[in-house]
């Protein structure tokens, strides 16, 4: 059993398990940090941005002013944004069979896997991971193309070059394999390819495995996985979040007993408490909207921003916000809104039982229909007539490089009046923020992670007790700035298995079971001999059929009989002689020193009620098990 | 005594007779028995056994039952001793044969209903009662009780145990007691009847120090007066008894507790122990030196035995109860050094709180209390890794190798979850005592001890103190907030230490982190703001770098919490901006910093939080601010004049559209404030009358009264204000204040009238004297402000209530003597001087002393209920039948 382990950001996982004969792939998640190198792409167009200097050398020897530009004593790339796909050279991603997707955001490098490597094979996931994926796919694109830069950069990314160019870009890893957004049609196609699951639904894979999803707990449909067979069982956590969000609450009972359990997608955050930071939100958007100022919120198009409505539609009374109202802007802004309502089974139990009242799940409704939430699809149209101030805006990209935040950025950034919180851990808000310096709106970090953190992993990995504990190597020590935080890293016995991005790891369990199945008749023919109390032996003579990665032990066929002839019918009128087994093709078994070996490996042979005869297959056929 | 009630007494004692019948509720023998109580105090003649002979009758009837009811036995029982406090009670009851039935324990109702154990304690709760004399105590003894009261000691009923306690701790202090005239009068004041006192003793004080609390010194329990008892005899040798019969039952005591000391049971250990805690302060000089020398040879065996370290805490309370008594200062007593052993011994946690308890004592040797003091800092010292004491104490005591010995124990301690949070809870806690008395800082400078504190506040934060020091308890501690409240708490006491102040800078810096933490529980908010307040006044606040810190730092921080999700955060940091205004009224600084910060304006927001006293406590927080700036003349520098008008209108519309109570009494409280300031905002006197009149016209009763004391501002303000009463009562007349005044004396919400009251009749005190000495000088008397009654609702409401005959009382007829018949008010106009002759104010007040639930509470409703109870029994057996 190994793992492949395609991508090194721990919460944007990408692994590839080879278990019995199949070939998984756990989630597909897309770096978009790299974003950060790059210049923001203005809705509008912007007189600063297009006015920047190009970057020449201190030497003047390289010259990419067309590719690099300075701004606030930073280099960016001045080109359509690039993302870090997933390994794509350590094994053969066409043999990949299947994908399993956690959850939305670990999907959006779905279409370079499926439309870019010979991909065959099938991928699953929940609805709602499927149709709020969608949604971001389509936001991401829309995004990208309504703001087309014909210009690509990739000078810079030489060896030589980069090397000489200033941090951060200087440090940047794989340029090479950073690769710019797909298109509609391969989000289409790659989606194509999804089939659906529900929570505890059991997937057959080829016979030899079966795939069930479970409820994570972090966001609408997301699923961790639990991969089997008949002995052995890997457990796929990727985000999951024991707090009462809006999601149906995570299944932690059925991960007990896992051989291996592959830990991704822990909180980014691990020191900021997601209730304190909506406390923090709430007084500092209120703070604000008092002052008289606006309020920016960079966020993803589905997720948190929920939480963040309900928080505010709880807030707005005691918070004395007035009139001011809240703009959510994003391609996808009414759809997403629309999707939240609709999954009902997948909330959790509190939001369930309201669609039976009937109500809408989610307080967001209200605040539409009272005209306090109005969305846009864009800046452009509708928005910009209604557009009153102060306000507060919801709207993308996180990362602020593309997207309607873009324009936001421009328009309120000189004033200390506005603030814009950050409430997505993806991105350094630090970095996020450089292109747009100097800056006189303040800036509030409220990064608001509901995966699990270090305390409740600690917890859940002590009640559902996995044999081995993969995960990534960011777990196995404290973060950097908090060196002393030892509560902040996974300390476990056995030690966890660390996995960086390129590794491939030989998972610490050996086969040792296969199960066979004897078919009545054969076993009605078996004589066992009872060698002590308890335990019976019997040699079988059998034909061992495989299919479908399932093994059935056949009779022996009869010869086919000989051709009647007049002595030979006396013959059989008489009762037919009982014969002794053949001898075996690899020879006759000694019982004696066989038994001996058995109990010495205590490995034994037993007939069992169900005719199934539980041996090591190594011991019996003297073959090894298929990996 | 109420005559009404002792009519009914024979009826209710014979329902309580009666097995058939059931109490209306369990209280109501508790309620009966303090009634009793009183009157047997009330009974100056000691005959309430003849007056009441039902009384005899019951007792009697009751001790001789076969099918009596526990409960109403256990009173019987409780009854008869406090019948019996007194010599002559005792000595009727005796003639008829009671106190053999109710305690001798020989056959009867006692003997039979013995399993009970309310019928236990009561029997014992009834003896405690009775042991007020010697006849008593010979009883006592010629009865054997003694050994019965010692078997009790270990009942397996716990409020039983503990009665037999308090009992054998009164036998013990008894003889001593010094003895006035007062006498039996107290007893049944002072005496713990019923199962109720018995419980709350048994939680730990000693009883002779409530009785002694009660009476104001060493009070006389007994029915002897002073003479008889002026020499320190035995009470036996003064009731003629001999002294061996009763100090028979004393050594027997003190023989029992030393044979229970060593016993292997551990029960029977700690009631002996509890026993001396008990006893020990009351005890007199012979018997004291008797029971010490008994108890101190074992109480040193349990000390020096490894393994008994549970025992450690109770022979600590033992020791602290000696502490109080003249064996502190024996040096043959050994208290000390027994005080000395219990830090010894090999659990860090005990040893922690008994030097816990050391450092409390008032009165012990500057050595053992330094000892103390570093055992208790030693978990902060162990998980901050900051040495707080000087080697050079453990050199002194010699118990440099025991402290070697104890780290890896308190290392293991501090690594478990729960104990690491308690011993540092204590460890804080004495911090906090310790840091008011400066002295015991000499061997743990205040300063070192305050920046562990700090060390440790961070260490809660998540940060490391310092990137050598990391300590695996450090993980139990961030975010644990028992610890944070705790050290909070030790830094508020610690900003009066000389010495810490040099740490001012950190200190600020630590609390400001607290407060811009988003984790911070709202408890810890407060505590930190507390924190923030001692700290801030511990210097000028017109420094430059407080400036600078409270502008720059503080208000971005404090307007940020302004705007908190959780309304207590936001009305504790209210509190605080108001706090912090009234401590810095006189600096100019602070105010132009307050203003400039934009903090008013979410003050103004903050009018209309959700919450109401978030509205309350903005209000206070916004009539503060007014206050300092007005005091500085700022509001007429630097703000607009515009914001005082707005505040005030803002404040007065809070006043009559407000739905919740708070924050209307905070305006009232505003303007009070307002108007007794040295110089009164003049736009205030515009808004006044309106105020007043919102204000008493309010349905809240503490708004009215709050009204009625600014009412009580503005009078003492105009009547001490002007040349003449007459300007004066004109000027009050205009704010319309006697309307007030008459509105609140109206109102049905006694506090209200009661307050009303008080100011008429200052009024009419001052109208006197004031109108005699003016009188003094012209001829014509000084004309009053009129009213039309009939015209004004309380007008209206006087006359109805005069012609209802209800409260308000007409008086007599006014002194010109015409003799208009009571009730008859003149038609049109009548003066003030008039209106307040004709109200009987003073009895007004008497009534209004009254509770208004002095009639449910009466001894005769309670014995209505009683008998009303046995009435319903017997129609529903009919009913039944």
């Amino acid at each position: 059993m190994k793992l492949y382990c395609l991508s090194g950001h721990p919460t944007l996982p990408c692994n590839v398990l080879k278990f019995k004969s199949t070939t998984i792939m756990l989630d597909c998640g897309l770096d978009i940090t790299s974003a950060l190198h790059f210049l923001p792409l203005p809705l509008v167009h912007s007189q600063r941005l297009s006015k920047l200097p190009g970057w020449v050398s201190k030497d003047g020897m390289i010259n990419l002013e067309k590719e690099l530009k300075e701004c606030a004593g930073r280099v960016f790339v001045d080109s359509l944004p690039e993302f870090c796909l997933p390994e794509k050279e350590l094994l053969d991603l066409s043999t990949v069979d299947v994908i399993l997707i956690s959850n939305y955001h670990c999907m959006m490098a779905l279409p370079y896997i499926t439309e870019h490597t010979g991909f065959t094979g099938t991928v699953y996931a929940t609805e709602p991971t499927l149709q709020i994926g969608r949604l971001l796919m389509e936001e991401f694109v829309n995004f990208m193309e309504r703001v087309p830069k014909a210009q690509s950069a990739t000078c810079w990314k030489s060896k030589e070059i980069q090397r000489l160019l200033p941090g951060p870009l200087k440090d940047a890893q794989e340029v090479w394999a950073w690769k710019r957004c797909y298109s509609m049609q391969e989000v289409n196609s790659a989606l194509s390819k999804v089939q659906l699951v529900g929570y505890s639904q059991k997937v057959e894979l080829f016979g030899a495995v079966q795939v069930t999803p479970l409820s994570s707990g972090y966001s609408l449909g997301s699923s961790n996985w639990i991969i089997q067979s008949h002995y052995e069982k890997v457990s796929y956590v990727s985000g999951s979040s024991l707090l009462t969000t809006h999601p149906q609450p995570m299944d932690q009972s059925s991960l007990k007993n896992s051989d291996v359990l592959i830990l991704t997608g822990l909180t980014q955050i691990p020191t900021a408490n997601p209730d304190g930071m909506l406390g923090e939100f709430c007084s500092n958007l209120a703070m604000t909207i008092r002052a008289g100022g606006n309020v920016l919120v960079p966020c993803h198009s589905s997720g948190v921003i929920y939480d963040l409505l309900e928080c505010l539609y709880q807030f707005m009374d005691s918070a004395n916000l007035g009139t001011a109202p809240f703009y959510f802007i994003s391609p996808v802004a009414n759809s997403s809104l629309e999707f939240s309502q609709i999954f009902a089974e997948w909330l959790c139990q509190n939001k369930q039982s309201k669609v039976y009242l009937p109500e809408p799940p989610f307080p967001h409704a209200e605040l539409v229909q009272t005209n306090k939430l109005k969305h846009y699809p864009s800046i452009h149209g509708d928005f910009s007539s209604e557009f009153r101030q102060p306000c507060v805006v919801f709207t993308g990209h996180p990362s602020l490089r593309f997207g309607d935040v873009v324009h936001f950025m421009e328009l309120w950034g000189k004033s200390s009046l506005n603030t814009i919180i950050f409430t997505e851990p993806d991105f350094a808000y630090l970095d996020a923020l450089a292109p747009y310096q100097p800056l006189a709106m303040k800036c509030v970090y409220c990064p608001i992670d509901t995966r699990l953190n270090f305390h409740q992993v600690s917890k859940l990995l002590k009640e559902v007790q996995p044999l081995h504990v993969v995960c990534p190597e960011q777990y196995t020590q404290p973060p950097p700035s908090q060196s002393h935080r030892s509560d902040l890293m996974l300390e476990l016995q056995p030690p966890p298995m660390a996995y960086r991005r390129c590794s491939v790891l030989g998972l610490p369990f050996r086969r040792r079971y296969e199960r066979i199945q004897i078919l009545p008749e054969l076993a009605k023919s078996l004589v066992p001999s009872e060698i002590k109390p308890g335990v019976s032996v019997a040699t079988v003579s059998a034909v061992l059929h495989s299919k479908d990665n399932k093994h059935v032990l056949q009779p022996v066929p009869k010869p086919a009989p000989a051709p009647p002839t007049k002595k030979r019918k006396r013959v059989q009128e008489e009762p037919p002689e009982r014969l002794g087994p053949k001898p075996l093709l690899s020879g006759a078994v000694p019982l004696e020193p066989f038994l001996a070996t058995l109990h010495k490996q205590n490995k034994w042979c037993s007939m069992l009620p169900q005719m199934r005869v539980r041996v090591s297959c190594k011991e019996i056929y003297g073959t090894k098990c298929s990996n | 005594m109420d005559n009404d009630c002792i009519a009914l007494l024979p009826g209710v004692l014979t329902f309580l007779a009666d097995p058939k019948q059931s109490l209306p509720d369990d209280t109501c023998l508790e309620k009966l028995l303090d009634w009793l109580v009183s009157i047997v105090k009330e009974d100056d003649d000691r005959n309430l056994l003849d007056k009441q002979p039902s009384l005899l009758e019951f007792l009697s009837g009751m001790f001789d039952s076969k099918t009596a009811d526990p409960i109403i036995l256990s009173f019987a029982l409780k009854l008869t001793g406090l019948l019996a406090a007194t010599e002559k009670g005792f000595g009727r009851l005796d003639e008829r044969g009671v106190v053999r039935g109710a305690f001798a324990c020989e056959g009867g109702a006692v003997k039979v209903q013995w399993d009970e154990a309310s019928v236990r304690c009561g029997w014992l709760l009834g003896l405690r009662g009775m042991l007020q004399h010697g006849q008593a105590m010979l009883f006592i003894s010629e009865s054997g009780l003694t050994r019965l009261i010692l078997k009790l000691q270990c009942d397996r009923s716990l409020f039983v145990a503990a009665a037999a306690n308090q009992l054998l701790a009164h036998i013990l202090n008894f003889r001593h007691q010094p003895i006035t005239q007062q006498t039996a009068k107290e007893n049944g004041h002072d005496q713990p009847i019923t199962d109720q006192a018995a419980e709350e003793n048994g939680h730990g004080q000693p009883i002779m120090e409530q009785s002694a609390e009660k009476n104001g010194e060493d009070q006389p329990i007994t029915g002897q007066t002073a003479e008889e008892n002026e020499d320190d005899r035995p009470i036996t040798e003064q009731t003629g008894h001999t002294v061996p019969e009763c100090s028979a039952v004393t050594m027997e005591i003190v023989g029992h507790i030393e044979e229970a000391l060593a016993s292997h049971e551990h029960f029977r250990v700690l009631q002996a122990l509890r026993l001396l805690a008990l006893s020990l302060p009351g005890c007199g000089a012979p018997l004291l030196g008797s029971v010490w020398r008994a108890a101190l040879h074992p109480l040193e065996t349990l000390l020096e035995a490894g393994g008994t370290n549970n025992i450690s805490l109770p022979v600590m309370e033992v020791l602290q109860a000696a502490s109080t008594t003249e064996l502190f200062d024996q040096s043959e007593a050994r208290v000390e050094e027994l005080m000395r052993a219990t830090l010894r011994v090999d659990d860090p946690k005990i040893a922690i709180q008994c030097a816990s308890a050391i450092t409390r004592l008032q009165n012990c040797s500057e050595t053992l209390k330094k000892m103390a003091v570093g055992i208790v800092l030693q978990p902060l010292e162990f998980i901050t890794g900051s040495p707080l004491q000087s080697q050079q104490l453990d050199s002194e005591t010699g118990d440099a190798e025991h402290f070697n010995h104890w780290q890896p124990v308190l290392s293991e301690q501090l690594s478990q979850k729960s104990m690491c949070i308690s011993l540092l809870s204590l460890s804080l806690s004495s911090v906090a005592e310790l840091s008011l008395s400066n002295s015991l800082f000499v061997d743990a400078p205040a300063q070192s001890v305050t920046g562990a504190v700090l060390q440790l506040l961070k260490v809660c934060l998540g940060q490391s103190p310092s990137p050598m020091a990391y300590n695996k308890s450090f993980l139990h501690l961030i975010g644990c907030s028992r610890v944070q409240r705790c050290g909070l708490d030790a830094l508020i006491s610690l900003s009066s230490c000389e010495g810490s102040q040099g740490l001012r800078k950190e200190v600020l810096d630590v609390l400001l982190q607290y407060l811009e933490n988003p984790d911070s529980d709202p408890t810890v908010l407060q505590k930190a703001l507390q924190a923030l307040l001692k700290w801030i006044c511990v210097q000028s606040p017109d420094s430059s770098d407080q400036t600078h810190f409270l502008a720059h730092n503080l208000f971005p921080a404090l307007m940020k919490r302004v705007c908190d999700v959780h309304w207590e955060v936001r009305d504790s940091t209210l509190e605080f901006i108001t706090q912090l205004t009234v401590n810095s009224k006189d600096c100019v600084a602070l105010s132009s910093a307050l203003w400039g910060s934009g903090i008013v304006s979410l003050l103004l927001a903050c009018l209309d939080d959700s919450e109401g006293y978030v509205r309350a406590s903005a209000v206070s927080a916004l009539g503060q601010a007014v206050t300092a700036a007005h005091h500085q003349g700022e509001l007429n520098a630097n703000s607009p004049d515009s914001l005082t008008g707005d505040v005030l209108t803002r404040l007065v519309a809070i006043l009559s559209d407000d739905t919740e109570g708070f924050p209307r009494r905070a305006v009232i409280k505003a303007f009070i404030g307002w108007q007794s300031a040295p110089r009164p905002l003049a736009c205030l006197q515009h808004s006044l009358p309106g105020v007043l009149t919102l204000g008493i016209d309010d349905f809240d009763w503490e708004v009215k009264v709050h009204t009625l004391e600014l009412a009580e501002t503005l009078m003492d303000q105009t009547l001490s204000g002007c040349p003449t009463l007459a300007e004066a009562l004109e000027k009050l007349h205009e704010h319309g204040t006697f309307c007030v005044l008459f509105k609140g004396l109206l109102d049905c919400d006694r506090p209200v009238a009661q307050k009303a009251c008080q100011l008429l009749l200052k009024l009419r005190e001052v109208m006197e004297v004031k109108g005699h000495e003016e009188e003094e000088g012209s001829t014509t008397g000084v004309d009053t402000p009129t009213f039309h009654l009939q015209s004004q609702q309380w007008g209206e409401d006087l006359l109805r209530k005069c012609k209802e005959g209800g409260v308000v009382v007409v008086g007599e007829s006014d002194s010109s003597g015409e003799g208009r018949p009571e009730g008859d008010w003149p038609r049109g106009e009548v003066s003030l001087r008039e209106v307040m002759s004709r109200l009987d104010l003073e009895g007004m007040r008497e009534a209004l002393t009254q509770s208004s639930d002095h009639a449910m509470a009466s001894p005769r409703s309670l014995m209505e209920d009683i008998l009303v109870a046995a009435r319903q029994g017997d129609d529903n057996a009919v009913d039944c039948y």
